[in-house]
């Protein structure tokens, strides 16, 4: 089982550079989400990985084989490699058995063999009693489900998945993601898979390649990027959170006006300009009061409920903050305690206030 | 499974040369022979001229058949929507009676050769013998005709109730698009009946009935039928007749291509301001999944409305297939179809003609021929600018929808001009009709096959190629069995275009090469308009054939897609 190495990949369509000298590693047996939001070039990384586009420079390699670079590009036939498409492409005209079956031709596999393959991975997919109708007679989850099958059947070294889910209803899209996530760890295949849901990526993969701009920003495990975000974008685009312009004002505390915040980090240089990332869930609210009660080394503010948004599981607060410009969003439990107007206290943990460079 | 090394050669798409041929003979079917028309129309003694250009522009003989061609143009074009538009209105958005019908002969008035629709209406309205004229002498006792269909005004008549299914057609697709809750926006902010279609309705319908308009004209400026069986007698010209005139002996070929650059400035400059109209709207914005329309109630209207629908249409379908079934059953077609007037001798007499049967022969097997080089060529270039295969697939697309402005005589006169010397002496052979019908239906065919490939999305290939098909394989079981029914519209969409060809095939054929237009204009020289009814009824089941084979196959509307061709 190989992994993928892509090493300074470039492709440009115009004057417009898609994807601009990204590097990336997959392991062999690993998942990997490509997230970005659209234009970023996750979706010409793929097809450049397929072989459907050539790259301008750099290359991808497969194991120690080089697929493509811009001396040469092996076509797509020739890779070993499966893709789910966004629109499933499966063919109208062929029965569900003969879509699964299409790629067993070319991979060498016997009749008899073939049948009895088609049929196994057709099961595996709860679709065992559907090999003999045709797409047009399935519903959209179980086309989603033929065209797994026909991308796993052949048992590719390397297996593609462009935005799958994205044409599913909601709660069919998260049951699929539990599924892919089950499939891959039965196969363990190497998977790209692209995305721009970030509750997708961290469901289903190993680890998360944030894209953009044609370059990966961050890449590391779904915690990892939460938790620990390198950059304002990543910040923003994983997940939601606050974030407050800022200035060093002591080794592990940051100022803007008069609000002071301490920070998990220290020798930070005085007067230097950053950003704080503060997670809404990380933030406690509770009466002006209630202050007393935290625990030590966490910021606690004044400030007043600007508006309390019901969401059922959880209620979305905003409260702006006494003495300062800052808006906060606030995640507390249900039912909700607090109403516009009232004054709150927020308890910020200093551990939940992380630092980003001020600029991307 | 094999073990694929990386040679160099994986990287080479092996059906490269197949697209760039494609290419290449679409470049050559049309530069060529625009090439030898532009040439040949500079050419003098002693090298460039503009005295051919001096000469047909100043002699006022053209300069009138110039004139006559403006005044059919516009006024056909004018009365083409003055049908057209309250037609497409009444069928698209009202409670109207035999709404479906009225679709349908609409679409057989749209099929029927317009030359065709000439030929019934000199039976119906001749001035001495026409049968409407003689049928008014009867019941009035006057001496004179009711109307006179060699005039300008019949000519426009005639051509106007065959191009106005242009402007419906545009009109009725534009209605069928926008929905009713744009209407009920404006209502439920206040805007009356009238206001809405005043500010709303009419405001989005505007570039599709222009369009129509423009469709129309240029239509009427590219016939060569009917002016030519109508306006010759009345004693005037239009450019297209005159066209073919320099070619009658002697032919004065550097005359006819100088004198054809007006008409294919006009008709360029005509489909040029057409997609700017079209283009600077987005159509896009009038559509919209599961769109209710609202059906508007004509009340008392209903039926005068049905009433002016049926009238329309029996002066463009019912009279004339009713004149020329009478005409190919009788002895004298004027005379009331009796038992003693009715004869089949029309019928053996045409079919056994050695003219007709070679005519027949050579029609099929140009329409054959064709339709499939050209159903063939037309996908190829669609799949390759769909796919965006080769550089300049832009060019393309251009050139494969360029012919709609060359109206048939020029193209035959280009044609005439470039395959008259080595290295392509066609003139005198099928082949160089094969060329002008392949170039005259190109627009159409590439265009219906184009929408073909637009619907077969790529990711359908690409998932073929990824599982380790090549790119030949998957063109054949992937592309091809999804693209058939689409490319079987496109064959039969040439096919017809074929059979009922006259412009260009009545200056490039010779006695030997004859089809069966070219035979039936042939038959009003010596007057058998019993022999034109049974080879124009022959061709109209020939044509009907086509499209009910064409609407099985695909299981829909297909006439009502199209909207634009070219004219026969």
């Amino acid at each position: 089982m190989p992994g993928i190495t892509i090493t300074g990949l470039t492709k440009r369509f115009g004057e417009v550079g898609a994807v601009v000298g990204l590097d990336l590693a997959v392991r062999p047996g690993e998942l990997v989400a490509l997230l970005g939001p659209s234009g970023c070039g996750k979706t010409t990384t793929l097809r450049l990985v397929a072989g459907f586009l050539a790259p301008e420079a750099g290359e991808i390699r497969v194991g120690d084989r080089v697929l493509s670079s811009p001396a040469l590009v092996v076509p797509p036939e020739r890779r070993r490699m499966a893709m789910i498409f966004q629109s499933y492409a499966l063919w109208p005209h062929m029965t569900v058995a003969q879509n699964v079956a299409y790629g067993l031709r070319f991979a060498g596999v016997g009749r008899a063999d073939r049948d009895r393959r088609v049929d196994e991975m057709l099961r595996a997919v709860q679709l065992g009693a559907y090999g003999a109708r045709y797409p047009g007679e399935l519903s959209g989850g179980q086309q989603q489900r033929v065209a797994v099958a026909r991308a796993l059947v052949v048992e590719p070294e390397i297996l593609l998945l462009d935005e799958p889910l994205s044409n599913l209803d909601a709660s069919l899209r998260e049951e699929m993601r539990f599924e892919i996530r089950r499939l891959h760890e039965r196969f363990a295949i190497t998977t790209l898979y692209v995305t721009h849901d970030q509750a997708e990526a961290m469901v289903i993969s190993d680890r998360v390649a944030v894209l953009r701009e044609g370059r990966v920003v961050q890449i590391g495990p779904p915690e990892e990027l939460f938790e620990h975000p390198r950059t304002r974008f990543v910040a923003e685009f994983v997940g939601k959170t606050n974030l407050i312009d800022a200035v060093a004002d002591g080794a592990r505390s940051v100022a803007r006006g008069d609000l002071r915040l301490r920070v998990a980090a220290d020798g930070l240089a005085p007067r230097a300009p950053v950003v704080v990332s503060i997670r809404p869930h990380q933030i406690a609210i509770g009466p002006p009061a209630g202050a007393a009660a935290a625990p030590a080394g966490a910021n606690v503010l004044a400030g007043a409920i600007v508006r309390a948004s019901y969401l059922g599981e959880m209620v979305d607060y905003q409260v702006r903050l006494e003495g300062s410009d800052v808006v906060l969003r606030v995640t507390g439990p249900t039912p909700a305690r607090a109403r516009p107007g009232d004054a709150v206290a927020v308890t910020v943990p200093a551990e939940a206030c992380v630092l980003l460079p001020a600029v991307d | 499974m094999t073990t694929a090394r990386p040679r160099r050669l994986e990287g080479v798409d092996r059906a490269a040369p197949i697209w760039v041929l494609a290419a290449a003979a679409l470049l050559m079917l049309i530069l060529l022979p625009l090439g030898w028309l532009a040439y040949m129309s500079v050419r003098g003694a002693a090298g460039f001229t503009l005295a051919h250009y001096a000469r047909v522009l100043g002699d006022p003989t053209l300069q009138k058949a110039l004139w006559n061609t403006v005044v059919l143009a516009l006024w056909s074009g004018m009365v083409a929507l003055l049908i057209g538009a309250p037609l497409a209105w009444l069928t698209a958005r009202t409670d109207l009676p035999w709404r479906r019908s009225i679709q349908h002969l609409v679409m057989a008035s749209f099929v029927t050769p317009p030359f065709l629709g000439a030929f019934a209406w000199v039976m119906l309205a001749g001035p001495n013998a026409g049968y409407l004229n003689r049928l008014y002498r009867e019941l009035t006792g006057r001496a004179d005709p009711l109307i006179n269909i060699f005039s300008m005004p019949g000519l426009i008549f005639v051509v106007a109730i065959y191009t106005f299914p242009y402007v419906y057609i545009m009109i009725a697709n534009t209605l069928g698009l926008i929905a009713s809750d744009l209407e009920d926006a404006a209502s439920i902010l206040g805007a009356g009946r009238f206001q809405v279609a005043r500010t709303i309705t009419l405001p989005m319908v505007l570039p599709a009935i222009l369009s129509g308009f423009i469709l129309a004209v240029l239509q009427a400026l590219a016939l060569f039928g009917s002016p030519a069986i109508l306006a010759l007698p009345a004693g005037f010209h239009t450019v297209t007749t005159q066209l073919w005139s320099f070619f009658q002996y002697p032919p004065r070929v550097e005359m006819a291509a100088a004198f054809s650059m007006p008409l294919l400035l006009a008709t360029a400059l005509l489909l040029i301001a057409q997609k700017q109209l079209l283009g600077r709207r987005g159509y896009a914005a009038v559509g919209g999944k599961g769109a209710q329309r609202r059906v508007i109630r004509l009340g008392g209207w209903r039926y005068p409305a049905l009433g002016a629908c049926l009238g329309v249409l029996g002066a463009a379908v019912f009279l004339p297939y009713g004149i020329l079934l009478k005409a190919a059953f009788s002895r004298a077609w004027a005379q009331p179809l009796t038992v003693d007037n009715f004869t089949l001798d029309n019928w053996s007499f045409t079919f056994l003609s050695l003219t007709t049967q070679s005519a027949i022969v050579n029609t099929m097997e140009l329409g054959v021929l064709t339709a499939c080089v050209g159903a063939a060529l037309a996908t190829m270039l669609a799949y390759v600018t769909n796919r965006r295969i080769i550089a300049g697939h832009q060019v393309l697309a251009f050139l494969a929808v360029a012919p709609v402005v060359i109206p048939g005589v020029v193209l035959a006169v280009a044609l005439f001009v470039a395959y008259t010397r080595p290295p392509f002496l066609l003139y005198g052979t099928l082949w160089i009709l094969f060329l002008a019908y392949l170039t005259k239906e190109m627009p159409v065919g590439y265009s219906q096959s184009d929408a073909t490939l637009r619907g077969i999305h790529p990711e359908l290939e690409e998932a073929g190629r990824i599982l380790g098909a090549g790119r030949f394989r998957v063109l054949r079981e992937i592309t091809a069995p999804l693209a058939r029914s689409g490319i079987i519209a496109t064959w039969c969409f040439v096919f017809i275009g074929v059979i009922r060809e006259l412009s260009a095939s009545i200056i490039l054929f010779s006695p030997n090469t004859k089809v069966i237009s070219v035979v039936i204009f042939d038959l009003k020289e010596e007057g058998q308009f019993g022999a034109i009814a049974v080879l124009g009824i022959f061709m109209l089941v020939m044509t009907f054939v086509t499209v009910v084979v064409m609407q099985t196959l695909l299981g829909r509307d297909v006439m009502g897609g199209r909207q634009a061709g070219g004219a026969a």
